[in-house]
Formats: C-alpha cells, sequence, structure tokens
C-alpha cells in the first residue's frame, strides 16, 4: 500500500517558503532514508477510477516552472458522504510527489513538510491547497512547465483509487519553496541540487559532502 | 477632439429609463435578463439612452423631491458587465469612468502555441475579474471584489493574427496612411496585442491590469500604456454625452448601444428587426462587415488614435470661436442650427448676413456634411492629463465595421480641413482588429487559432 510506504520512510524534507525560519524540529527530516524515489511508480496497477463527481479538484493551478520543483493548489471537494482520504498525488514528468502541509514555526515563518498519511476531506467538506499552506509539492521535474500549460495529474485515495485531474500554469512569484531553507538565513551551503531531488543516490551523496552531522541532514547547519 | 458628427436615432428618445438608486429595478438584474435574452448585444438596450436629456433627475433623491442624496451603500461596486458573448464587452457597453489601454509586443520566439496559451490566461483572468472573482493565482484576490462594470477588451495586431497564418492578417490591419495632421510618436504606434481594461473603479482596474500584466510577462513586452478618465460614476446620469478638456460635449453622434444603427455601423451586420429606425443619416448597409475575415465575425476593428490637445491654445479662443470651430454650442452641444443637442444640423441653414450658420469648415460639417450613412463611427473616448501643465489630450477609440468605407472618409476629410485642428494633434496611432467575445469553455481569438 503506498501509504504505508509513505509513512515508513518518512520524507527527509523540511520545504519552507519564503523567508521561513526553517524547520527546528530536524529529528523529522533527518536520514536519507528514503529510497524508493517518492514511488512515481505504482503498484496499483488494478487502480479503478472513482467516480468523477465524487472527487473534484476546482481552480486548480501549478505554479509554472523550467525545472526543479514547483507546487499544485485548488480547492479539492468531497462531493460523498463518506471520508477520502488522499494519500498520494502522481506527476509523470517529475522524479516525485508529495503531498505536503504547513505549519508555523513560531517565528513568523511557515514549515513545509510531508503530510503523513495524507489529507483527509470529511464527507461533503473541501481542503484548499494554497500558497502558504497546504498544497502538492513536485519535486525533480522533467521538463519545464510552462505558463499557461495544462498538466494532469493523478490523485490516489487510500482505497486505491485514482482520479485524474488537471491544472493550468501559473506564473508566480509566490511559493517559494525551497529544499534548502538554510539557504534563506544566508547559508554558505549550496543545496540547490536539492531542488533536483528525486536522485536519492545524489541526494545521499550531497549531505555528505556538506554536512558533518548525518543526523540532521539539510538542516545541519542549525 | 469635437465632438458629434452624427445625430443620434430618434428611437433613443423614447426609451428613457432612470437609473434606479436604491429602488426599483436594478441594473445587474437588467443586465442579466438582457444577457440571457439573446447576448450583450442587447445589453443596454433600454437602460441608458437619452438619460442625458431625459426629464427626470439621475441622481438619487427622497421620494418628496428633496435634494440629492449619496449612495452610501457601494450600488456600483458588484456591477457588473458580461464577459462571454457573442460580441466582446468594451465596445457596445456604455462607457466607464476609467480606461487603462495596454499595448504588448510579443517576445522573440514566440509561435501560435504559446500564443493561444497567453490568451487561454487572459482569457481567464478577464472572466473572473469582471464578474467579481478572482483568477487564478491571484495574490491580491480581495481586489478582484466590486468589479463595478469592469470589462476587458482584447485586440489583436497583425504580428499575433500571423502566428496563426499570414493569410489570415486582414489587408487593413496596418498602420493607417500618413495625414498631414499626425505628428506620431512612433512608440505609441505598435503592439501586438492590446487590451482596453474599463471600469468605474480604479483600484479595481489597477487590479485587474496587474493581474493581466502578470500573465504576459512570459509571452510579450509592454509596447505602451495610456490612462484615461470620464465622469466618475454617479456624478452624471448614465447616457449623458461626456466632456472633453475642451468643455465640449463629445460624443452626441454615436449610435445608441442596442440600437440597429450600432448593430450595422460597428457589429458590420444588420439584425433583420421587423421595423428598423435609423438615425437621421439614413440607413447604413447591413453588410458592413462582410469583408471581415470569418475567424472576426462578431467582432469589429478599432482605430485608437492618442490626440493630444492643446489647453493653453486652447484658453486664447474665446467662445464664440470656440463654437465656430466646432459648430455646436458649447453648454448643451446643438448645433449652431438648432437649439438641442440631438438636433440634426442643417448645414444650409443661413444667418442674416447671408453665411451658413454651420461653417463649412467646422468640425461637425467636415466629419458628416456630404457622407453617406455608412460613414459612421462610435467613438468611445477617455480624457487624459498628465497634470497641471502637462499634457492633456483624448484616447479616441473608434470602432467601426469597416476602417475604409468608415473611418478613412471621415478622418481624411478631417485632416483635409477642420478648424479644430489648430489645436489638436494626432500624437499616437493603432489598428486593431477586435476578435468576437469567447464562448465558455474558449478562449478570445479561438476562431483565429482553430482555422
Amino acid at each position: 500500500m503506498r501509504k504505508n510506504i509513505t509513512l515508513a520512510f518518512a520524507l527527509p524534507i523540511a520545504v519552507a517558503i519564503g523567508l521561513a525560519g526553517c524547520g527546528q524540529d530536524d529529528s523529522k527530516a533527518a536520514g536519507s532514508t528514503q529510497t524508493d524515489g517518492g514511488s512515481s511508480t505504482s503498484t496499483e496497477s488494478s487502480e479503478s477510477a472513482v467516480d468523477a463527481e465524487a472527487l473534484s479538484f476546482d481552480g486548480a493551478w501549478v505554479k509554472a516552472a523550467d525545472d526543479g520543483m514547483t507546487a499544485v493548489f485548488g480547492k479539492l471537494q468531497n462531493n460523498t458522504d463518506k471520508d477520502i482520504n488522499l494519500v498520494e498525488a502522481k506527476y509523470p514528468d517529475s522524479e516525485m510527489v508529495e503531498l505536503h502541509e504547513t505549519e508555523s514555526d513560531g517565528s513568523g515563518g511557515m514549515k513545509m513538510q510531508e503530510k503523513k498519511g495524507g489529507f483527509t476531506i470529511p464527507a461533503g467538506e473541501s481542503l484548499d491547497f494554497e500558497p502558504g499552506g497546504d498544497h502538492i509539492m513536485i519535486m525533480g521535474l522533467k521538463k519545464a512547465i510552462k505558463p499557461g500549460e495544462e498538466i494532469s495529474l493523478d490523485l490516489v485515495t487510500a482505497d486505491g483509487e485514482t482520479v485524474g485531474v488537471t491544472a493550468v500554469a501559473k506564473e508566480y512569484s509566490g511559493a517559494q519553496e525551497e529544499y534548502a531553507p538554510g539557504e534563506a538565513e544566508g547559508s554558505s551551503d549550496d543545496h540547490s541540487d536539492h531542488g533536483e531531488h528525486g536522485d536519492d543516490g545524489e541526494h545521499a551523496g550531497a549531505d555528505s559532502d556538506d554536512h558533518e552531522d548525518p543526523d540532521h541532514g539539510d538542516h545541519g547547519d542549525h | 477632439m469635437p465632438t458629434a458628427t452624427i445625430t443620434r436615432t430618434p428611437i433613443t428618445e423614447t426609451t428613457v429609463t432612470t437609473e434606479p438608486g436604491r429602488t426599483g429595478f436594478s441594473r445587474r438584474g437588467l443586465l442579466t435578463s438582457a444577457a440571457a435574452a439573446g447576448g450583450a448585444g442587447l445589453v443596454g438596450a433600454t437602460t441608458r439612452f437619452a438619460l442625458g436629456r431625459g426629464t427626470g433627475s439621475q441622481n438619487t433623491s427622497a421620494d418628496d423631491g428633496g435634494p440629492p442624496r449619496r449612495d452610501l451603500d457601494g450600488a456600483n461596486g458588484p456591477q457588473t458587465e458580461p464577459f462571454y458573448g457573442t460580441h466582446q464587452s468594451g465596445v457596445e457597453t456604455p462607457p466607464q469612468a476609467y480606461a487603462h489601454f495596454i499595448a504588448f509586443t510579443l517576445r522573440p520566439g514566440i509561435k501560435a502555441a504559446e500564443a493561444v496559451r497567453w490568451l487561454r490566461l487572459l482569457t481567464a483572468d478577464a472572466a473572473a475579474l469582471t464578474q467579481g472573482r478572482a483568477p487564478l493565482a491571484d495574490s491580491e484576490s480581495e481586489l478582484a471584489v466590486d468589479p463595478a462594470r469592469l470589462t476587458v477588451t482584447f485586440g489583436f495586431g497583425a504580428e499575433l493574427v500571423a502566428l496563426a497564418g499570414k493569410k489570415h492578417v486582414p489587408n487593413w490591419l496596418q498602420p493607417l496612411e500618413a495625414f498631414s495632421i499626425d505628428r506620431l510618436d512612433e512608440d505609441r504606434c505598435k503592439g501586438d496585442l492590446l487590451l482596453q481594461i474599463c471600469g468605474d473603479d480604479p483600484l479595481t482596474l489597477a487590479h485587474a491590469r496587474r493581474m493581466l500584466f502578470k500573465d504576459s510577462r512570459s509571452f510579450a513586452e509592454v509596447a505602451w500604456q495610456r490612462d484615461g478618465f470620464r465622469r466618475a460614476y454617479g456624478s452624471a446620469g448614465e447616457g449623458r454625452t461626456q466632456r472633453n478638456l475642451f468643455g465640449q460635449l463629445d460624443g452626441t453622434a454615436n449610435p445608441g448601444p442596442g440600437s440597429e444603427d450600432f448593430a450595422r455601423i460597428i457589429w458590420g451586420q444588420g439584425t433583420e428587426t421587423a421595423n428598423p429606425v435609423f438615425s437621421a443619416r439614413g440607413e447604413p448597409p447591413a453588410d458592413l462587415g462582410a469583408h471581415l475575415p470569418v475567424w472576426m465575425r462578431g467582432g469589429t476593428t478599432l482605430v485608437l488614435r492618442d490626440i493630444a490637445m492643446n489647453l493653453d491654445t486652447w484658453d486664447q479662443a474665446d467662445r464664440p470661436a470656440r463654437e465656430f470651430s466646432v459648430g455646436r454650442t458649447v453648454d448643451n452641444g446643438a448645433p449652431l442650427s438648432g437649439k438641442d443637442e440631438f438636433d440634426v444640423p442643417d448645414f444650409t441653414a443661413v444667418d442674416e448676413r447671408g453665411l451658413t450658420t454651420i461653417s463649412q469648415a467646422a468640425h461637425i460639417a467636415r466629419a458628416r456634411d456630404g457622407l453617406g450613412p455608412e460613414v459612421q463611427i462610435h467613438r468611445r473616448t477617455f480624457n487624459y492629463e498628465t497634470g497641471a501643465g502637462g499634457d492633456s489630450g483624448l484616447l479616441f477609440a473608434s470602432f467601426q465595421a469597416d476602417i475604409e468605407r468608415q473611418f478613412l472618409p471621415i478622418q481624411r476629410r478631417l485632416a483635409e480641413v477642420d478648424l479644430l485642428n489648430e489645436w489638436t494633434t494626432p500624437i499616437g496611432s493603432t489598428v486593431w482588429a477586435i476578435p468576437p467575445g469567447a464562448s465558455e469553455d474558449g478562449y478570445v481569438g479561438q476562431e483565429l487559432f482553430d482555422a
């Protein structure tokens, strides 16, 4: 089950937005134990599409990007009378997609991190994905997403069901999500290559090169 | 620029409705029903002719006829003009208080696929903003509320059209011929896409322009931009002819929105209504738009002239000279041969000395006398000034189905002789194809790029 995989391999990523003070709870982000590259390879080959009306993604848009990472926003609407647990999103032209939540770091900054267990949208309710808040994070773009382009994603529920959605790309200066929040505070470490995250071998290599304290991964400079 | 060239059709004088203040029908209701009845072309048909010369006050007044009261409810903020429809809004739409004109030049390497992406983005933005909704990725979404009759009108230049294939570029889509009166600044004479953004609220407009600009940056650079204004909403009854910075009524001769004249003169096609009523100019042909390429059906053409007005030398002209130069009075815009603004000018009338009451060199005589009923335009003008002692003038947006048959005959005559030329100077000039309105799920220009 994809859900279990996600839980088992808590990702080594704390994504900061803007001038985020970046993660203090580094333990959550520590350790590059991620080995399946975010699993864009699905094990559920016999997914059944859910009723198109059951889950809708309204006002969906994605921040245009040439490479690296980007994020998808919109309103996810549960049109059924049962809770829906969104556990995964898939975008084929990337190396990894994650569901991210945002937490205040207590000092005016916001911290991005993977939402463990995914998002539960209660029956009949909706969930807003928006800059500075919850969102779908796309990492390791394999090709540019140009302004005005419409991309297709698959949303996967805990039941293993998949619903295809589209999002239009908009040029947008906000939602500046970086893999290396330390940079926002003037860290001399160059984490730019982490923007291509998804190649875990490279990721691990970079960590070992850059950080003396492997337990703190990207946040070793704090 | 001066006042009118043509006389308003009589029907406009019989369809007076008063703008409701806080009682009576709502304008939104009218718009909705008009749209339901068959499209943007009908909008306004019943609402705003002749309000200016109507009987009652357009002010919000107490039931006992007491003094005017201010609108404290923000009644105009939620007002919307339609976006989707047969025609684009912002042409037949009664002019709003403010206008931003912004022209873009395509970035190198932009091809049809990119242009379509751009037009889809702009269409989605405009569709949302004009209805008071924030477009996708609007980081100041609160500024999208209160559209206050926001409209966004797209105009295509030759380079943009050519991306869909050179064969789609009509031969008139190029700079106008040179006129002796022109003193054109070439920086005001270019552009591949024009957005005419109009509305009654300048803050809403600023936000709309910013959104549209942000979604254009990847595809184009700003070629030029100009801002204009008319009376603020609520200052005068809607439908009144606006005044320009010379103090003249400006637009008296315009065909009224919703009229058969408008359909023929601007949209280039008669409505086949049973008993059409035309202005004193006579019956315009019903097929003035027949020459337009198929992708433009439902569209029209725009000639946008940036006309500098010299207020300093105008100050030297006293009222008799001002009225003589135009052929109309300043106070109510009546032709010098008549009494009321909408009286038909009599170019044969003579005074006690035997001279024509309206000089043959006066603006309205040059713009109108002897020209056929097809030689009419719809001028949708906005004033501009850059501050005391600065530049001032008129953004002269002229809509017509056929530039060669309708605009140029007038322009050529005015360039030849027009007393007003003493004070006015064209400094910018662009020509635009106005495509039809978008259908829902479509985008402005789809007929072109699908062709």
